[in-house]
């Protein structure tokens, strides 16, 4: 029996083998030489010295950048865990309860999702543009707030991107909850509507436990996200104006191909691994507790 | 008779190979060798690597230059992991000093006396490619930060080319009454767009002799002199008078600010000399027409702040070391330059260069490398932040005087942070020598 194991597992292992070799060396080998380079000044040319926590002092005590661009990824999402999600369930519910043209909306809303974010920030760059842009036309007839340029405004910015990433994002989000709703069985939402369950309360007691585990997971991976974005500002913004749009992968860029400070950029590109893996953590701590997610 | 026919096969095959062998051998050492280069793809970049692809004549070597995006982040990449391409095109010293102090790229100092760079570059620029005494790197595309007018606007508001800051601050306020933008400018594509602004009013202002005691550690850079420089850029930005707003400089995109200089929306660009080369286009159809002045500064004294585009040196992997020198003389050859700024509107190096080189290219770009060459000789010169300040210092200047303009940040604490900066590059080392003044 135990030999039988062995070489079940034997024959796993051989699967798993190549793969795992490519992790060791693309993956593994790589994050451990990141660990001793947060520790070390190296520019990013030439020999790395050792520095012991030099590193890690400047960062929780000097860098006011790293603490500024946090606050913008908490910003970003705060925003993505709201506002998409929102918008996705809504959508992706209404869209459940209809049975004509559902595969026109599933493609309309998914399409800006297969767009490159170079193409989708040209495009809002362009849209948003004061002079020839909608915000300039809408400024024309008098509506009050886009006198300014949106995207050149330090309060306004991040939102802007926000809102940019999100025009691209929120429907594959909705997709992906209407693909979990139509699992739900529509024995549950009829039993509630002859229990005299209204609309909301159909959406709230019936749809929303029926998708847990697909909601939870996005929420996971949507809070890993907000701390890895980049694209979209650095396509529309570069981080600023005045860093108001700085988040940590721009920051972390900056230090190490601007600043010629690879070392303490890999320092900084821990501490936002951290943060987007307190997400992960989060969720494996609801698993334990039970939730089925 | 079957073991005949297979040795008469077998001997066919063997003499087949061999002959093929021969071939291979004579062709691949007839085959040149590539001397490999990367840079960025900006237009002007994409024409110089086609021309110097396309006229280097050499036997044994073939120029190789290639154009892809993000090239000195795969340079640096390669070159730290043992390889990378034969030379390093890099965006200036400071960046090239850093390779030097590495031990990755190649002292020249032979190669200099070789193909005569030695007396064939500026002395400024000798100085700017030097790290402990030997020549690592040579510098290209030099530069100078001037002040471009809309010369029909001005004329029309009867306004003259100011020479000092005095004048200029008149002309400012004549052109906002006029309803116009004093300045065009924007920075959504390249940042860096704020350092040139830092790096002509420190010269204009302060003066290239405080600059060059601040780079050199004699002087802060908290000194009232640079306080005053940074006080006037931020007070311009404040009232808008760059492109209307804070709001749209941050938005607007080279073309988009550049052909609001060509309407008059904007009447001056301070901006660098690189503008020379294709000015011309952003006032086609406008029936404007531009001219340039020195940047004006508090003496009236003109004043060429000058710095480089570009910094080439040889990466010390290279197996053809020989022949990336030679490409390098092909390419700082008078010819060469004077050829590249004609069709390319590259701005020629810190070379010796005749009218005769640049003929075709416009004459008001002449007027100007005459006059910067003039005074880079006389050694009257002011100093540009891309060419002269220490990298992190660099940054800083660029990324937090934003804070300054949008009053998240004092004046004051924005020279006392990029004073702390550089006193620590200027401690390690990371300064590149500065040329010292006449």
């Amino acid at each position: 029996m135990q030999k039988h194991l062995l070489k079940r597992n034997l024959g796993s292992w051989a699967f798993i083998a190549p793969i795992l070799l490519v992790h060791i060396l693309v993956v593994a080998l790589p994050a451990a030489s990141t660990l001793y380079l947060s520790l070390t000044d190296w520019s990013g040319v030439g020999i790395p010295h050792f520095t012991g926590f030099a590193n890690l002092h400047r960062l929780l005590f000097d860098d006011t950048n790293f603490i500024s661009a946090l606050k913008n990824n908490i910003r970003w999402l705060v925003f993505f865990l709201t506002i998409p999600f929102i918008m996705s369930l809504s959508a992706a519910y209404g869209l459940s309860q209809i049975k004509r043209g559902v595969m026109f909306y599933r493609v309309s809303l998914f399409l800006p999702y297969i767009l490159p974010s170079v193409i989708v920030g040209a495009l809002w760059g362009f849209l948003l543009n004061p002079s020839t842009g909608i915000t300039g036309f809408l400024d024309k007839i008098g509506i009050p707030g886009f006198d300014k340029a949106l995207l050149g405004t330090p309060g306004k910015a991040l939102w802007a991107i926000a809102f940019i990433d999100n025009w691209h994002f929120w429907g594959f989000l909705t997709i992906l909850f209407l693909v979990a709703l139509q699992n739900v069985p529509r024995e549950l939402y009829e039993s509630a509507e002859l229990d005299g369950a209204n609309e909301f309360q159909r959406f709230r007691y019936v749809a929303l436990p029926g998708i847990r585990p697909t909601l939870i997971f996005m929420l996971m991976m949507v809070g890993i996200w907000s701390f890895l974005v980049f694209d979209y500002v650095w396509v529309l913004t570069k981080g600023g104006p005045a860093g108001s749009t700085e988040v940590l992968g721009t920051l972390v860029y900056r230090t190490a191909f601007g600043d010629f400070e690879a070392g303490y950029a890999t320092l900084q590109g821990l501490g936002m691994a951290f943060f987007a893996s307190a997400s992960l953590v989060s969720f494996g701590i609801l698993r334990k507790r039970g939730w089925e997610i | 008779m079957k073991s005949r026919k297979n040795k008469y096969l077998t001997g066919l095959i063997t003499l087949s190979f061999s002959f093929a062998s021969i071939l291979f051998a004579a062709h691949a050492s007839a085959a040149p060798v590539n001397i490999t280069v990367s840079m960025g793809t900006g237009v002007d970049q994409v024409c110089w690597a086609d021309y110097v692809n396309k006229n280097w004549k050499d036997p044994k070597y073939k120029f190789k230059i290639t154009n892809s995006q993000g090239s000195d982040l795969k340079d640096q990449a390669a070159i730290a992991s043992g390889g990378g391409p034969d030379i390093l095109y890099s965006a200036g010293p400071s960046v090239t000093l850093k390779y030097a102090k590495a031990g990755q790229i190649v002292d020249l100092g032979k190669y200099a006396k070789q193909y005569g760079w030695d007396k064939a570059f500026a002395p400024w620029s000798l100085s700017l490619g030097s790290y402990k005494g030997k020549l690592y790197s040579l510098q290209a595309e030099t530069e100078a930060m001037v002040m471009f007018y809309n010369k029909t606007v001005m004329d029309k508001l009867k306004l003259k080319q100011p020479t000092t800051i005095a004048e200029l601050q008149t002309t400012v306020n004549a052109i906002k009454a006029s309803g116009a933008n004093p300045f065009t400018g924007g920075n959504v594509e390249w940042k860096g767009v704020n350092e040139w602004f830092i790096s002509a009013l420190f010269n204009a202002v302060a003066g290239p002799d405080a600059v060059y005691q601040a780079l050199t550690g004699k002087k802060s850079w908290t000194d009232p002199a640079f306080l005053e420089a940074v006080n006037l850029i931020t007070d311009w930005q404040q009232k808008g008078y760059i492109s209307g707003g804070l709001d749209r400089f941050y938005t607007l995109k080279f073309d988009e600010f550049l052909a609001n200089w060509g309407t008059g929306k904007g009447v001056m660009n301070m901006e660098g000399s690189w503008r020379f080369g294709s000015a011309n286009q952003y006032f086609k159809d406008t029936g404007n027409d531009w001219s340039w002045g020195p940047f004006p500064t508090k003496s009236g004294k003109s004043i060429y702040s000058i710095g480089v585009g570009s910094s080439w040196a040889i990466n010390k992997n290279s197996k053809n070391q020989d022949g990336a020198a030679k490409a390098l003389a092909y390419m700082f050859d008078k010819k060469t330059q004077g050829a590249l700024a004609t069709k390319c509107g590259i701005a020629p190096a810190p070379i010796a260069i005749t009218a005769k080189e640049l003929k075709g290219i416009d004459p008001r770009q002449v007027d100007f490398l005459v006059k910067m060459d003039a005074a880079a000789k006389s050694g009257d010169f002011g100093y540009l932040t891309w060419a002269f300040w220490p990298p992190k210092t660099e940054q800083y200047i660029i990324n937090e005087i934003e804070k300054v303009w949008n009053k998240n940040m004092t004046p004051e604490e924005y020279l006392a942070g990029m004073d702390k900066l550089f006193q620590t590059e200027f401690k390690a080392g990371d300064v590149p020598p500065i040329p010292s003044r006449k």
